[in-house]
């Protein structure tokens, strides 16, 4: 009998251990990461580093990253099976808890769970207001809007103005292609007191034809120009194939004759002289912070918090400024220096 | 009286010289046994004449002239030197009384040895003790010592391998690229070069491709080395070992005995017991090499036992059974070959979550279906004037009662394969990933010794996991130097046909791969067009599996035997015989090529029903 017992005890060993790493593994709060766009999107990136900055620091999470890659493939049917995907994805996981980051994570996926009991919605990168998905009455969701940061984009303006001897009423124009995003930062524009700026109407525009014809237009109206995005331009009205943006880039920084400003930092990516973004570390942590207070019962279900953006970053490529002589306060060189985001190639 | 397989079952199970020979062994030999009798004086074999046969003594007595053992009886046997290396007889056999013998040719206990050794050198040790005393020397054959010589063909592949990345090096497109990258590509072509002249065993180009890289600093250890810390190395090394303890219980033989025993006596059935054992080996054996040997003596036992002419439309039948059953759904499984694992490697993350094991069955499930299908059709049209034929139940009986009641390591196998597809259809419930899952229950058939560390270090194939994860590092560094990108920028056209026409394109990459094969074999084609094409998947929009799982099918195409590793590995299993037609065979496998790639068009719009597309 002793030496039955004694003969069964590895087989003893082996289901206590998988009993007890199976409840483990089963306890492990589970985390979504739902992206709209592609991990080599510099928005992205950033936004994943500020993620990772705060989840990396737990021990026993399980997190999944899920791509929907709209921004490349921006097609209304393929942002609509990119969200029949996604919510697959969550069916069969079923996290405690998803993060969705940008407006077409929210609109093509989470949404739906808003008011889901056993899911939890953290959103990072809206652009808009929350009331068109449901999470402003929504008892389990909080997040980080995303707002382009207009002050620190009009005190470099103005710096700018100043260390360029630019006219003091500086006139500035927005183009970008028509996407959700950018109407949603171009009625954020409208509505911000750009004093003693002057802002000129925006051109928001479908094609690349339609686009060089507004950078030429601005070059004798506008003082400088401001772009929000431009990945979404078709080559022409009957090629609905989509411009690289490097090529849009490089053929805006080539023809137009006044300074243009980015406000994301791809656009210095992209081959551009300067922006001023969004951080997407700031909206990355922040929803990464959100999703770790609700598993650790620090925000509870149908309590709601929604936070305001602070921070912003800076992007320069020192060959394009130098190549219009544009003078860049020196503290603005050092901060996008510090970040690593001064390209001096 | 007449012997019955039943009582050669039971005499070789008693026999001491087969007493380390698997059952599954014993009974697999049992279907290359004769029955012969002979009358009072009659002689049986003459010192001399080339030893061909073992003779087992059923009934009855024999004599042996000019031995000391002068005389054998129930239960003992002679003819020994067919089982060692001795060409002829050194004894006279003559019978002393009415004798039944049940004969074992030569060429099944040289099979039976390569489990079994110690069957031949007590063969040996049985033949000495006769021979001492009769004081006859035993003649052995002496094999002649291995010469390597480098062929012509080798040779040229040698220079070329040095010539073409020497080239590159100096007339690569340094404009178009930076230096380092210019060098990884000389190191990829030699490399491949390697893999298409055949020049060494598959898995050292790729050790080759991972030094290199190293000594060069092309990429960090990271990446390099990323292919042996990937999920695709444990699933492959989780399900090589369960596969060992599969095949050596002899859990697979018994299964397909069972389903022989089972289904109706005619050819057709023979045919889809064949099929099917394939089938289920195929996701359980992750090489076709060796899901091909092990189905090819079942397949050499039935061409004997059914009494089919060697080369006849009836073996040549069962040779295409076999061979379908090995190799057509071995894209349908991502355990079945080692370019799967590869694919799986090259899938992003978010694909590779997706993509585990029963989904990656369930978006493969129609072509292999359609393949499936379409070979039964096609078999029974071809074959529709064949002339019935039956297997021996009582053989097929027989050799059940061989392998005895299920054993340990069998019931281990069995449990090991429910554990695994239970977990795997069961992974949303206990979120515990198919590798760590197979690593589960790789540690238990470990630990209970049903997996012994011998095997582990034997039967494991682990040359084929090396070439897998230094494939998986080939790719991680191509990406890593921005290749990827540099390279679907080449592929316009297929670019513009996967966006918009993926029917057309399966056919346009159908033909270019068509052409690449003609000269390089399935596993590097599979690795060059996956490395190639799948990264245009981010910009078309389309699953990179479904670039992938194109890619691992049209790769399998071949036309002619030197295309075809696996299918040169099951001809040299037929020792040189001409046991099927094998222009009737390669007229069939035309048949399936066209098959594979209506199978992928058929799938095109299951996969937009489940939201792949």
């Amino acid at each position: 009998m002793i030496q039955r017992l004694k003969n069964l005890s590895p087989a003893f060993f082996l289901i206590v251990a998988m009993a007890l790493l199976a409840t483990f593994n089963f306890q492990k709060p589970r985390i979504l990461v739902l992206h709209s766009y592609d991990p080599g999107y510099a928005w992205t990136r950033d936004v994943d580093v500020g993620l990772k900055r705060v989840l990396d620091k737990q021990i026993g999470l399980n997190v999944r990253w899920h791509y929907m890659d709209t921004k490349r493939h921006p097609a209304k049917d393929f942002r609509a099976k990119a969200g029949v995907i996604a919510k697959q994805v969550i069916d069969s996981w079923r996290p405690a808890l998803v993060i969705a980051i940008d407006d077409d994570a929210q609109s093509y996926a989470a949404k739906d769970y808003a008011n889901t009991p056993g899911i939890y919605l953290v959103f990072a990168g809206v652009n808009g207001e929350i009331t068109p998905y449901g999470y402003d009455t929504a008892p389990n969701v909080s997040g980080i809007i995303e707002r382009k940061p207009l002050h620190a984009l009009k005190e470099t303006l103005l710096l700018i103005a100043q260390k360029n001897q630019y006219p003091e009423r500086l006139k500035i124009v927005h183009i970008g292609d028509t996407s959700d995003s950018v109407m949603a930062d171009e009625m954020a524009m409208r509505e911000f007191d750009w004093s003693p700026l002057v802002r000129l109407d925006s051109r928001l525009v479908e094609d690349f034809a339609q686009w060089q014809q507004a950078v030429w237009q601005a070059n004798e109206t506008a003082d400088i120009l401001i772009t929000t995005n431009y990945r979404k331009l078709s080559r022409s009205s009957n090629d609905k194939t989509l411009v690289p943006p490097e090529e849009v880039v490089k053929w805006t920084e080539e023809n137009s004759r006044r300074p243009i400003i980015g406000t994301n930092g791809f656009f210095v990516e992209e081959g551009g002289a300067i922006a001023v973004g969004a951080s997407g570390y700031e909206q990355g942590e922040i929803a990464a912070k959100l999703a770790i207070d609700f598993l650790q019962g620090n925000l509870k279900w149908g309590t709601k918090r929604i936070v305001t953006p602070k921070q912003f970053v800076l992007f320069i490529r020192s060959k394009e400024v130098e190549k219009r002589s544009l003078k860049i306060p020196a503290l603005h060189e050092a901060f996008a220096y510090a970040l690593g985001n001064y390209i001096s190639e | 009286m007449t012997v019955t397989y039943s009582e050669v079952a039971t005499r070789l199970r008693l026999d001491a010289a087969f007493a380390d020979a698997r059952h599954e062994d014993l009974a697999r030999l049992l279907t290359h046994v004769q029955f012969q009798k002979y009358g009072k004086g009659e002689k049986v074999v003459s010192a001399g004449e080339p030893a061909e046969n073992l003779y087992l003594i059923v009934s009855g007595e024999a004599q042996l002239q000019g031995a000391a053992t002068a005389r054998t009886a129930v239960n003992d046997r002679f003819g020994e030197e067919a089982g060692v290396d001795t060409p002829k007889y050194l004894f006279d056999a003559i019978a002393n009384s009415a004798l039944e013998v049940a004969v074992i040719p030569r060429s099944a206990l040289t099979r039976l040895y390569r489990n079994a050794p110690t069957v031949k050198d007590r063969l040996y040790v049985a033949l000495l003790g006769r021979s001492a005393s009769a004081h006859t020397a035993v003649p052995s054959i002496q094999t002649p010592p291995a010469v390597s010589h480098i062929k012509t063909t080798e040779f040229l592949g040698w220079m070329t391998t040095l010539a073409i990345p020497a080239a590159l090096l100096v007339l690569g497109p340094h404009d178009a690229l930076p230096w380092s990258s210019v060098v990884f590509l000389a190191i990829l072509s030699a490399t491949v070069l390697m893999w298409a002249f055949q020049l060494v065993d598959e898995f050292i180009p790729g050790l080759f491709a991972l030094f290199a890289i190293l000594i060069t600093g092309l990429a960090p250890p990271s990446i390099a080395l990323s292919g042996f810390t990937s999920e695709g190395f444990f699933i492959a090394m989780s399900v090589l070992g369960l596969g060992t303890v599969i095949v050596a219980s002899g859990l697979s033989y018994r299964f397909l005995l069972f389903l022989l025993n089972k289904l109706p006596n005619r050819p057709v059935f023979h045919d889809l017991g064949l099929v099917v054992s394939g089938t289920l080996l195929t996701p359980m054996v992750p090489s076709i090499n060796n899901r091909v040997t092990l189905m090819h003596s079942f397949m050499t036992d039935m061409i004997e036992t059914l009494g089919h002419k060697p080369g006849s439309r009836a073996a040549t039948r069962l040779a295409i059974a076999v061979f379908t059953g090995v190799t057509v759904l071995s894209a349908v499984f991502i355990s079945s070959k080692s370019p799967n694992f590869i694919i799986y490697g090259m899938l992003p993350p978010q694909e590779q979550d997706r993509f585990q094991f029963t989904y990656w069955v369930l978006a493969a499930a129609l072509a292999g279906g359609v393949m499936l299908l379409a070979y039964f059709l096609a078999s029974l049209w071809v074959y529709r004037h064949e002339k019935q034929a039956a297997l021996s139940k009582e053989q097929l009986a027989a050799q059940l009662q061989i392998l005895g009641p299920m054993k340990n390591r069998e019931w281990a196998a069995l449990v090991g394969i429910a554990t695994f597809l239970f977990g795997v259809i069961t992974a949303s419930l206990h979120h515990m990933q198919p590798p760590w899952l197979g690593m589960a229950i790789l540690y238990a058939l470990l630990l209970f010794g049903f997996l012994r560390k011998d095997e582990f270090k034997e039967k494991v194939e682990w040359p084929l996991l090396v070439y897998l994860a230094s494939i998986i590092g080939i790719v991680a560094t191509f990406n890593h130097l921005g290749l990827d990108h540099w390279l679907s920028g080449h592929f316009g056209v297929l670019r513009t046909y996967l966006g918009s026409n993926l029917a057309l394109f399966i056919l346009v990459l159908f033909a270019i791969m068509f052409l690449v094969r003609l000269v390089i074999p399935i596993s590097a084609s599979i690795v060059i067009f996956a490395t190639a094409l799948m990264p245009l998947s981010e910009s078309t929009g389309i699953s990179a599996w479904v670039i992938g799982f194109i890619v691992l099918s049209l790769g399998e195409f071949w036309l002619f035997p030197y295309q075809c590793s696996y299918y040169l590995h099951m001809r040299s299993l037929n020792q040189g015989k001409s046991l099927y037609d094998e222009g009737q065979f390669l007229r069939f496998n035309v048949l399936m090529n066209v098959f594979r790639v209506v199978a992928l068009l058929a799938s095109i719009p299951y996969w937009k029903s489940i939201g792949i597309l």
